[in-house]
């Protein structure tokens, strides 16, 4: 009895620790993507889940080879049909990895007044196809060693037209 | 003549951002606000990390008229694309006090998402609000009058 009195005198104190950090409506760091095995590919690696750091972090701006004529080129494939009201932004975040690999894709669709909007289905699969093939994304470097980082592509589309890829 | 160029850029950084001057609400009585304001200004977790977020919310839950709160709270979200959420807070932080949060929210419709009429509108709508100059973007990059041509002429 003794004995279970001190198991449980242990373990109450980081157990209500743990309960009081799990009430906060907050990941650790905004924009955190946390692992979802309905969705993410299992085969992705993350090199370090504790690091946050932000594509912006490293003052380089958009790390791709070829920077940004590069993606806009790539989008170019992008084969759009003139879709009246399909305007608004398609934002991508995702995590590049100290390999440079992509994953955790999650998409957030808004209309021009920053509200909530669903984009055609074939037209944001296609836009999210294209992201996922982006294969020159170059990893964060931090102190000589390589990081993981998150980043973001938003695409503003003007019925149906992709007019810009931001940032 | 350097020197008092150097002097005028100085100050002219200063101008486009700073932390709010929280002796305003001392000055007041508003002894409540006082410490909410410097609990907002002061340091405590990297930007958009939780012990910071939590820190902007109490000291608005302390004083719902602190501006500034509103404000750093939502910069996380929109440097990491979560322009919704970004949306949502920073418009708090507008209609508490259009003057001093209109041409950042301007300029970053223009800078992050080329929301050109939304940033027009932000822009024109300062400028009515005021007889002087209307500043400068956060960034520093363009005074704002010159932002709005940008985004006529987008």
């Amino acid at each position: 009895m003794k004995l279970l009195f001190w198991i449980a005198i242990l373990f109450i104190p980081p157990f209500t620790l743990a309960q009081s950090n799990d009430q906060s409506k907050y990941p650790d760091h905004v924009g955190d993507i946390a692992f979802n095995p309905k969705i993410d590919d299992p085969s992705f690696k993350i090199c370090n889940e504790r690091s946050h750091y932000q594509y912006y972090n490293f003052g380089n701006g958009v790390q791709y080879k070829g920077e940004k004529p590069a993606i806009e080129d790539h989008f170019k494939e992008l084969h759009l049909n003139k879709l009246q009201g399909e305007t608004g932004y398609i934002t991508i975040r995702f995590v590049v990895n100290c390999e440079g690999k992509t994953g955790r894709f999650r998409v957030q669709e808004m209309n021009t007044e920053y509200q909530s909007r669903n984009f055609n289905k074939p037209l944001v699969a296609q836009i999210l196809a294209l992201t996922k093939q982006l294969n020159g994304w170059i990893p964060g470097v931090d102190t000589g060693y390589k990081v993981d980082y998150y980043q973001y592509l938003t695409f503003k589309l003007e019925n149906g037209k992709l007019l810009e890829i931001l940032p | 003549m350097k020197k008092v160029l150097f002097i005028l850029l100085l100050l002219c950084s200063f101008y486009t951002y700073s932390q709010p001057n929280c002796n305003v609400y001392k000055m007041d009585g508003n002894m409540t606000c006082y410490e909410a304001c410097k609990l907002a200004t002061e340091g405590g977790g990297a930007q958009g990390s939780k012990a910071s977020q939590e820190k902007f919310d109490k000291a608005i839950a302390m004083c719902p008229i602190l501006d500034y709160a509103f404000m750093e709270k939502s910069v996380p979200y929109l440097k990491r694309g979560d322009f919704i959420t970004w949306k949502r807070i920073l418009d708090q932080a507008v209609a508490l006090n259009p003057m001093a949060h209109l041409g950042y929210r301007g300029w970053c419709r223009y800078q992050f998402l080329r929301d050109y009429n939304g940033a027009i509108r932000d822009l024109e709508k300062l400028d009515s609000m005021t007889t002087f100059d209307i500043g400068y973007s956060i960034n520093g990059d363009y005074q704002l009058n010159i932002a709005k041509a940008l985004c006529y002429k987008g």
